[in-house]
């Protein structure tokens, strides 16, 4: 329970930040996340309690410390955080700022690490070249909808 | 009569806007495309010769656990063996070389392709494995054509003429139609032509379009069931955008739909009149589903459950006979589901992964051709950047791209993951990747140009 208990947090803190972070970086645009918000809560409340009970499951299995565990997840979201600045800038255009290139990575990051680490059969060293990538696929579609978005308000509808 | 609303003018023009551009290119087009073709071709071709790919088929399996009468199953496999059969005048029948009776374990199309090679070129000899491998050979390089036309359509040349170049000389690409004697290159090509044909949809007019997309769907569904997955959302997708154009809509789905079990009906009746039983297209779903399910199951299909591989489930096979074997298994697959609800959700999971990372090549012995995992995620992961691109751009066409790509592979979701069912998607996945280089290419160069410029002076290039 205590495992899936701090996974659950974990889950559900790095969505809660990544909301803040980017409905911020929509507010300076004059736009709003809240219609979306009481949907996007609840699928991702359920994904957390599914993903923390996956990890749990995959820790019975193999039976790493806690904190190393923990540790791991801190690393790849750190991997994330700077790989999506980087596709941020490579990117460029108009975005939502730095800091949402930066949690949209991180989240890439950390969804395509702890897939590869709990459901894939690949080798570990697949998990780090393939977090670089989830992080710059997150940053793309978050700069692709945050453009759709953008256009669609100067359009004026 | 139909209304010429403004909405309606908007959307038409944009899609006689994308057709018309491929129209005036069409003479263009014919170089590349048929450049690419042959190349494609000449290169399957010859390394069905330098590598002697046919003597994969032609060798005669020696065990003493495997029966006198199942020593060529390397030729086909279970296509191999009912065509055998047919050829031999037991009809469609005993899928594992041994006498078994009739079958429905494989969909009929391929085995009566290789039944023709077999009357001419003779029966499991090397003539004719040399020409069933051509055969792929020539459905592959074929495949040029519908990749050439959607990437046209929907992303431009640039991607279009990658997409067939890489198609035809990338080695990647030639592993099934030159090793194995299965539907797969022809899946690839008939999945890229129905794409095409659904694409072109929206703005036909008369019934001839859809006649011939119906037929083709029927067709499609009895040379492989699994490429009927995304049938539904393709004309989900047809219905949508022609009711968008104010164009009927309802009545050309519905011939479509009509058509494609018109063409699957013989195969249907066949199937309830020599099994005793309605049987849809192929009967095996049950047992498939339980190699990928049970009790401590790594989710990728034990085949040493096999009848090809386990010669008590083959005399099990021959004693309940084809359907009570699969039933037997089904129960069993159910069963599990049914104990163990979080087991088969997690299999499943791990299933939709391994589909696409390719870590299941990780648990397959090494053949002739043996691929590493990060092979095949040089393909899925550029077609993801691709296809979230031109689903962020709105493409004409990218929903249907996600379609076929997402929904083909759930019935391996379900039962389990071979790197093999990915081939009837690789062109589609080929096109999303070329189009995300391309456009990653074109991005670096303009990034890098931009730095290079002062502001001023990019503002002045610009202009």
């Amino acid at each position: 329970m205590k495992t899936w208990t701090a996974f659950f947090l974990l889950w559900v803190a790095s969505g809660g930040v990544s909301t803040y972070v980017v409905g911020r970086g929509i507010g300076k645009h004059n736009l709003s996340l809240r219609r979306y918000l009481p949907w996007t809560a609840m699928a991702w409340l359920s994904f957390s309690a599914v993903a923390a009970e996956i990890t749990r499951q995959y820790l019975t299995i193999y039976p790493f410390p806690l904190m190393l565990c923990l540790t791991a997840a801190i690393g790849l979201m750190l991997l994330g955080i700077c790989s999506g600045w980087v596709a941020g800038w490579f990117i460029g255009g108009d975005s939502l700022g730095i800091a949402a290139d930066a949690v949209a990575g991180m989240l890439g990051s950390f969804l395509t690490g702890w897939i590869e680490i709990t459901l894939s059969y690949n080798h570990p060293s697949y998990i780090f070249p393939l977090s670089v990538l989830g992080a710059a696929f997150g940053t793309m579609v978050l700069r692709l909808w945050a453009r759709a978005q953008l256009s669609f308000q100067e359009s004026g509808n | 009569m139909r209304t010429e609303t403004p909405s309606r003018l908007k959307i038409e023009s944009n899609f006689r806007l994308a057709e018309s551009s491929v129209e005036l290119h069409w003479p263009s087009c014919i170089s590349p495309v048929l450049w690419s073709t042959i190349t494609a071709l000449v290169l399957r071709l010859g390394i069905i010769f330098l590598f002697h790919t046919y003597q994969l088929q032609t060798r005669i399996l020696n065990s003493k656990w495997i029966p006198a009468a199942t020593r060529h199953f390397a030729f086909g496999f279970e296509t191999g063996s009912i065509a055998g059969s047919l050829a031999s005048g037991h009809g469609f029948s005993s899928p594992f070389g041994f006498p078994t009776g009739p079958t429905a374990w494989i969909a009929p199309v391929y085995p009566g392709l290789c039944v023709v090679v077999f009357k001419i070129f003779g029966l499991y000899t090397t003539a004719s494995a040399i020409v069933i491998l051509s055969l792929n050979c020539v459905f592959a390089a074929l495949t040029c054509v519908p990749i050439y036309l959607l990437a046209l359509r929907i992303f431009g040349k640039r991607t279009a003429t990658l997409s067939i170049w890489t198609w035809a000389v990338c080695v990647f690409f030639m592993r099934w139609p030159t090793t194995w004697i299965w539907e797969v290159s022809l899946s690839a090509l008939l999945l890229g032509v129905l794409v095409l044909l659904s694409l072109d949809a929206p703005t036909s007019d008369g019934q001839k379009k859809f006649v011939l997309l119906g037929c083709l769907w029927g067709f499609a569904a009895i040379t492989n069931p699994s490429l009927l997955g995304a049938m539904p959302f393709l004309l989900a997708w047809i219905a949508f955008q022609r009711r968008r154009c104010l164009r009927p809509w309802f009545k050309p789905v519905l011939t479509v739909v009509l058509i494609c079990f018109g063409f699957m009906l013989p195969w249907f009746l066949r199937n309830w009149v020599v099994m005793g039983h309605p049987v849809f297209i192929r009967d095996n779903f049950g047992f498939e589903f339980y190699l990928g399910n049970y009790h401590g199951s790594n989710g990728l299909g034990y085949l040493g459950k096999h009848p090809t591989q386990n010669i008590k489930q083959l005399r099990l096979y021959s004693q309940l006979g084809e359907l009570g074997y699969v039933h037997h298994f089904k129960s069993e697959g159910l069963q599990f589901v049914r104990e163990h609800p979080e087991e088969f959700a997690l299999l499943t999971a791990r299933r939709m992964v391994t589909f696409w990372d390719g870590g299941m090549v990780n648990y397959q012995s090494p053949g002739f051709w043996h691929w590493q995992s990060w092979e095949l995620l040089c393909l899925a992961v550029p077609a993801f950047f691709g296809l979230a691109l031109a689903l962020g751009q709105r493409k004409r066409g990218a929903l249907l791209l996600a379609f076929v790509v997402l929904l083909y592979p759930a019935p391996y979701y379900l039962t389990y993951a071979e790197e093999r069912y990915r081939h009837a998607i690789e062109p589609e996945l080929l096109i999303l990747a070329c189009y995300f280089a391309c456009a990653l290419w074109e991005h670096a160069c303009e990034r890098f140009r931009r730095q290079s410029l002062s502001p001023a002076a990019y503002e002045e290039a610009a202009r």
